[in-house]
């Protein structure tokens, strides 16, 4: 029996993305008998795109347009070199529903107080978010390796409109996946050889996480410190029989093949 | 005398009501008119009243009725009949996602309608398409205040059934917020 271990790239091309990167990932889904969805992914997803959806969402609320809260996708990522034109294209919307003509239908506001266009994004956006979560909790994807210290909570939407995202760090104590690395120091110190042999910096900065964790088992790590972890943590909670489905095959591949994994490209 | 024994004739006596009782009055005629079939009411005759004139839910019953029976009779004619169909679907549904009190739900079935025919470029639909589509328009018409989990099952169908519900600036989006 084939089984999946999702990474959070293919979660993320499976229900957010359009087009051939979507259609790739649900094909790759096809292909398994059993999809596991750690919830390690759902971590990184919600913390990762879902929360910009979410902002953005938000976003649309708060200005009342479109046009400005797509505006500020480039006040928020300023470290980024956004395309304008790229901004325009989302900012005009083009493909959205023309405002009917006539009288009935001038000036129109919809009960939420914003414009046509305004309200189509939100029930797009909405739409997005809240079927993407709904998905997470559906066939085929079946949640696996539970995070002890992380609550899964529900995206929510509040009376103003607002979706309140819930945490999206871990809140409940000591860090779990920390105790599963002391757990099996075999596989902490083969983890910790690979990343430091490596010339890339998120993975030197993830052999100085393992070295504290190795060498400070009693105190536990922060949220940044568990976020460093990111691609190891699928390494680690592979189970036997699975491989690692994955879109960043170049990350995750030393590391899974470190602890005798594979990991595969949809 | 009680008032309710005073009416003897009810159309007679909502002619003389006040002005909410008139407009349930006008509206039962033209059910009448549609369902006895004497004239085919036009669709236009339908948006000349204001919203004001016909509450919400009267309004989406005539004009998704009306879609939705033309969907379905097209189905015994030819392709060009259900292009029609689909054309004139597509045409209405921003009248339709204009009306102020849709739910989320049905909303966001509107939009995903809309995106989905959309994605389609005028290409003819396949019988699984257009079976969703009318589903789709029958669970408007059938719940125009659906829940939004309710609405989310029927965006599922529709891409089920192939189609992209998503705007095409999706794709640009997605690379402006995570790349």
């Amino acid at each position: 029996m084939s089984k999946a271990f999702l990474d959070t790239t293919i979660v993320a091309d499976a229900l957010l993305k359009r087009g051939e990167q979507h259609n790739n990932a649900v094909n790759a889904l096809a292909r398994y008998d059993e999809i596991l969805l750690p919830v390690y992914a759902i971590k990184e997803f919600k913390r990762g795109p879902l929360r910009a959806y979410i902002w953005l969402h938000n976003k649309v609320i708060t200005t009342g347009s479109w046009g400005n809260a797509v505006e500020c996708i480039a006040s928020i990522h300023t470290h980024k070199n956004l395309s304008s034109t790229a901004i325009k294209a989302v900012a005009d919307f083009t493909s959205a529903l023309e405002a009917p003509e006539g009288e009935d239908f001038s000036g129109l506001r919809s009960s939420s107080g914003g414009t046509f266009l305004q309200k189509q994004a939100r029930i797009w956006l909405k739409t997005k978010i809240f079927g993407a979560w709904r998905k997470l909790n559906q066939r085929p994807f079946q949640k696996t390796q539970n995070l002890d210290c992380y609550a899964l909570v529900a995206p929510k939407q509040k009376s103003s409109g607002i979706i309140d995202r819930g945490p999206y760090k871990c809140t409940l104590g000591n860090c779990c996946v920390q105790m599963q690395l002391l757990d099996d120091q075999e596989a902490l110190k083969a983890l910790e050889k690979i990343c430091k042999g490596s010339e890339k910096q998120e993975m030197l900065k993830r052999a100085k996480v393992l070295r504290h964790i190795r060498r400070h088992p009693n105190s536990n790590i922060e949220e940044n410190k568990c976020v460093t972890l990111g691609d190891l943590v699928f390494a680690l909670q592979c189970p036997e029989g699975a491989v690692i489905l994955t879109t960043n095959i170049v990350d995750h591949e030393p590391l899974s093949n470190a602890l005798g994994k594979q990991a595969v490209l949809p | 005398m009680a008032d309710a024994q005073k009416i003897v004739d009810l159309n007679a006596y909502r002619r003389t009501t006040a002005q909410g009782l008139e407009a349930t009055s006008t509206l039962a005629v033209e059910v009448t008119r549609e369902t006895s079939n004497t004239k085919l009411t036009d669709l236009t005759d339908l948006y000349e009243k204001s919203d004001q004139e016909n509450d919400f839910v009267s309004v989406v019953t005539s004009r998704v009725a009306r879609l939705k029976q033309q969907l379905h009779e097209a189905k015994l004619g030819d392709n060009i009949d259900k292009d029609d169909a689909v054309s004139l679907l597509k045409a209405e549904l921003p009248n339709l996602f204009a009306l102020d009190d849709w739910s989320d739900g049905s909303s966001a079935v509107i939009l995903a309608l809309h995106h989905s025919l959309r994605n389609s470029k005028g290409i003819a639909l396949s019988a699984d398409q257009y079976f969703a589509v009318e589903r789709a328009v029958g669970r408007l018409l059938q719940a125009p205040f659906l829940s939004f989990d309710n609405g989310l099952d029927v965006v599922d169908e529709l891409k089920v059934a192939g189609f992209d519900t998503d705007p095409e600036e999706a794709s640009i989006l997605y690379g402006l917020l995570n790349e």
